[in-house]
């Protein structure tokens, strides 16, 4: 599995590709969002768009790390939910992630979302 | 033709009749060598009418003529009053005491010719060392022969690589246990000491831990009157600890008898891989084992049968693809007749997910004979089982609850691929997920309940995910629709026909690679009136 990572103002997409299994993949995706969660990235978008495979001990640490991130005040979103990626997410993940078609519909989404956090905040 | 060579400080003379000599370190050598550094079959002295030359067999740290490298396999003649090198041993042809080399006297090398030597060095070392570890990742990987054990494989694979007169492995499966005699190798078989070792040198490895060597030509003390030492003729020995962590669970102890050198920095290096090679494959051994037990417990905790059910058929299989694995299935009558029904898939593979496995399976047992639906079973799964399981550990499940009188079921389906209902006419529904997965995520939500009916000649049909994620290469899937099409199309037929061709259609796609997934069928039909 590979990660880019792409900030857009307040939000944090997380571009993900190849096969997602175990053991490394693991601390790779770890490292991505406990670095997202260090610098105080709130908005979190998954983009599936590049994941081959997604298999049962990814879901197990996508949903551990989503724990993290929420707990850490943050909001996660995916993206570009398709093929292999398609059933497993509706399966284990969509009672838990909101799904986009595209990486800009869940940026735009999650800005105006992280906006009234803000105005909310101040106010 | 006499050769003189210069060795810890001595000079000897050695009288070589014409033809080939071996020089090295083994006791077969014509010319034997005492150095650590030279090999065991170092080099090969040809003796001609007259002439001299010499070839390098390998060497670790090489044969030299006037500090010219003699490659391997390829004969270096040895003009009048050259000086040969065996790594750092010198001789010499002729009379004359020792070498006149100056500049190597004084240490001034010249970096030319040294440059040359260490490329060549380099490069034997690193022939020898493929060698070596090709051997011993063979000893590693491949099975042992039948009646061999691995221990006795441990200690031929020293002989081949070091140079030894006696090899022992002793050792015990369990910790405390008395060592036995677990491999052995001499180079007399018949030699009367048998297989008495030096017994101070393993009491010291057992007691400390760690290597030992001891050697009368390194001037070590001599061992204590009660040890077998001087009785056996022993020169020099080496011991290294075979480890079952954290314990020491024997030793393995090479010796060379009357005289020779003592055992070096390689020699140990290679007996303590060699031991760390056994003890692990013996680990993997008994792993085997293990699993082999484990596999038949998991085997038995499934249900021979699913009790009867009057006016329904069923069938249920479970196929794993390692030893043991985490897919598992099972049925309880109620009191009032209602059927409970449940089929599981454990995240990852292997004996972890074998041990949840059983330990759902068992929860489900406890908790399905009391009143309540799918979705109740459901929260008490996840209650128990997310404060055990480990973060990103889950299991997916399909429960239902089946009233056999009138066809009533209700189902939740957390994590299965959507189980396929299909009606007598050959129309089909598929459960959709109505819940998570129990221990996925810790603030789980209450799974929705989904009722329907089942009516005569329905079936229903619950199947796990090494069904339709089965592979070729990683890349191309057989897919959800091909299994719902498949047992779509075969409805109509008797159950265990209908197992058997889609689990056909499987191998036949995944072809002789093998499924990388467990495949859990479960199928249950109300009969026709």
């Amino acid at each position: 599995m590979r990660i880019r990572r792409d900030d857009r103002d307040a939000v944090t997409v997380l571009h993900l590709s190849g096969a997602m299994t175990g053991g490394p993949d693991a601390e790779t995706f770890e490292g991505a969002v406990d670095e997202l969660i260090d610098d105080r990235r709130h908005w979190l978008v998954l983009d599936f768009g590049g994941v081959s495979f997604l298999g049962s001990q990814a879901i197990g640490y996508v949903a551990r790390y989503y724990a993290r991130f929420v707990r850490a005040g943050g909001q996660v979103v995916t993206a570009r939910i398709s093929g292999r990626v398609a059933l497993p997410y509706d399966l284990f993940l969509r009672q838990l992630l909101e799904a986009f078609d595209t990486v800009d519909e869940a940026v735009d989404v999650s800005c105006r979302r992280a906006g009234k956090d803000a105005s909310a905040t101040e106010a | 033709m006499r050769i003189q060579v210069q060795e810890d400080g001595e000079i000897r003379a050695v009288d070589l009749p014409p033809g080939s000599h071996l020089v090295g370190r083994s006791t077969g050598a014509t010319l034997r060598l005492r150095a650590p550094t030279v090999s065991r079959r170092h080099a090969v002295l040809h003796v001609g009418d007259g002439t001299l030359s010499v070839e390098d067999l390998g060497s670790r740290w090489g044969t030299f003529v006037d500090e010219h490298a003699v490659g391997a396999d390829r004969p270096r003649g040895v003009p009048p009053g050259a000086v040969l090198r065996f790594a750092q041993v010198e001789a010499w042809t002729g009379e004359r005491d020792a070498p006149h080399d100056p500049a190597r006297q004084t240490g001034t090398e010249d970096e030319t010719v040294r440059s040359v030597a260490w490329f060549d060095e380099d490069r034997f070392t690193h022939q020898r060392s493929t060698r070596m570890l090709r051997h011993l990742f063979d000893l590693y990987r491949e099975e042992t022969p039948p009646g061999s054990t691995i221990e006795q494989e441990g200690c031929l694979f020293v002989r081949d690589w070091i140079d030894v007169d006696r090899v022992c492995a002793r050792t015990s499966d369990t910790a405390g246990e008395p060592l036995r005699v677990s491999g052995w190798w001499s180079r007399a078989p018949d030699d009367q000491r048998g297989r008495c070792i030096s017994r101070s040198i393993v009491d010291e490895v057992l007691r400390t831990g760690k290597v030992a060597v001891w050697s009368s030509y390194r001037g070590n003390p001599e061992p204590e009157e009660a040890d077998s030492w001087k009785d056996l003729d022993i020169c020099s020995a080496a011991a290294v600890p075979v480890h079952a962590d954290p314990d020491v669970r024997g030793v393995l102890y090479v010796d060379r008898l009357g005289r020779g050198p003592s055992f070096g920095e390689e020699d140990l290096e290679l007996l303590t891989t060699t031991a760390a090679a056994m003890a692990t494959k013996r680990e993997m051994i008994l792993l085997g084992v293990e699993r082999e037990r484990a596999a038949r417990i998991q085997s038995r905790m499934l249900p021979d049968t699913f009790p009867a059910i009057a006016g329904y058929e069923h069938e249920a299989a479970l196929s794993m693809c390692r030893t043991v694995g985490g897919d598992f299935y099972d049925c309880v009558v109620r009191d009032d007749g209602r059927v409970v029904l449940i089929v599981g898939d454990v995240s990852g593979k292997g004996l972890t997910a074998a041990l949840i496995a059983a330990g759902a399976g068992l929860l489900f047992r406890s908790v399905a004979g009391a009143a309540g639906g799918p979705a109740r079973i459901h929260r008490m799964l996840h209650e128990n089982l997310s404060t055990k399981l480990e973060t990103g550990q889950f299991v997916a499940v399909f429960l239902a609850v089946l009233d056999p009188s009138d066809g009533s079921l209700c189902c939740v389906n957390a994590g299965l691929p959507y189980p396929l209902l299909i009606r007598s006419d050959g129309g089909h529904e598929a459960v959709e997920a109505t819940g998570m997965p129990p221990a996925l995520y810790g603030d789980c939500p209450d799974a929705t309940e989904v009722e329907t009916h089942l009516e005569p000649g329905d079936l229903l049909a619950v199947f796990t995910d090494g069904y339709h994620e089965a592979t070729v290469d990683g890349e191309a899937v057989l897919g959800l629709h091909a299994v719902w099409d498949r047992l779509t199309a075969d409805h109509g037929r008797p159950l265990p026909e209908i197992r058997e061709r889609l689990d056909t259609a499987v191998e036949t796609f995944v072809g002789p690679a093998g499924s990388s997934d467990d495949q859990t069928l479960v199928l249950l039909r109300r009969c026709r009136a």
